[in-house]
């Protein structure tokens, strides 16, 4: 959704230049969610109490570990934090204004990948820095 | 209307690197690969499995080797998981012809590479070769206990 809902805001903020405080609206959904833990996802919680119910979804086959996929929504709230101060201070032209809308983008691409592909960018680089800290791996 | 051509062009680019992301992730999960011997050799595997085995090849910063290893562990916990690091076997993916890690071998107790998977372990498939391969090793096992008592 965060990822969706990015990109549409990128593809009006032309025409609808309020558009872009979709941004820091964005980030604050998937900070909460990084914060406070996946039971205060928005998207979680439409999910859960939305979809599930309407389709008669049965619980997931296989759980993961929880402080990956937070510290991947972490990194994209930091992301959209500084893309949201880079769109407030630019004047809607200008060098800020495009980097401030390429770090959005960035997330949302990040977002959509990790939901269609299950590829998880932050958590790869999360179990990266897991294993560079602890040296001492069993046979390795 | 640039404007907007323009930014639905950046969109378009996009979702098609996610959708090229995708595709070739697609592929390389169902690939098929066949080790170059099928038997491991001896001097990677100086004891013979008893009476299977599960070998893992990892590598150095090799996101992926912990969580094969877990589930290899936990898929099947009656059969010993070894793994054996590139740096400490530097000559296994010329003779294996191994292409990525990690890469999961099942090994009988004739050393015969009996299943193998790339990157990803499906834990029901695993699971399923695990038991094959004992259910065979079990009865190879019975009738020759059978034929030694004869």
């Amino acid at each position: 959704m965060t990822g969706t809902l990015l990109l549409v805001a990128f593809l009006f903020s032309g025409p609808v230049p309020m558009a872009v405080w979709a941004v820091p609206v964005l980030g604050a959904v998937l900070g909460a969610g990084a914060l406070l833990g996946h039971r205060f996802n928005l998207w979680g919680l439409l999910f859960r109490h939305g979809l599930v119910p309407i389709l008669r979804l049965g619980p997931p086959l296989n759980l993961k570990p929880a402080a990956p996929a937070r510290f991947a929504m972490i990194l994209g709230t930091l992301f959209l934090a500084v893309a949201t101060v880079l769109l407030l201070v630019s004047t809607g032209t200008g060098i800020l204004h495009w980097v401030g809308w390429a770090l959005a983008l960035m997330v949302a691409a990040l977002a959509l990948l990790a939901a269609i592909t299950e590829l998880c960018v932050g958590c790869e680089i999360y179990n990266l820095v897991l294993r560079l800290r602890t040296r001492r791996i069993p046979g390795d | 209307m640039t404007d907007l051509m323009w930014r639905t062009g950046i969109i378009l680019a996009i979702l098609l690197l996610i959708a090229t992301t995708w595709y070739l992730q697609h592929r390389r999960r169902h690939r098929t690969w066949a080790p170059r011997i099928p038997r491991m050799d001896p001097t990677d595997l100086p004891h013979a499995p008893d009476p299977l085995l599960l070998v893992v090849f990892t590598s150095r910063f090799c996101v992926a080797c912990s969580e094969v290893l877990r589930t290899a562990s936990t898929t099947a916990p009656e059969i010993p998981v070894v793994q054996l690091p590139m740096h400490e076997n530097p000559h296994a993916p010329q003779r294996y012809g191994l292409v990525e890690t990690p890469t999961l071998f099942l090994v009988d107790e004739q050393r015969r590479i009996r299943y193998t998977a790339l990157g990803h372990v499906d834990e029901e498939e695993l699971w399923l070769y695990v038991r094959e391969a004992w259910d065979s090793s079990t009865l190879a096992r019975t009738i020759t206990a059978q034929r030694r008592a004869q």
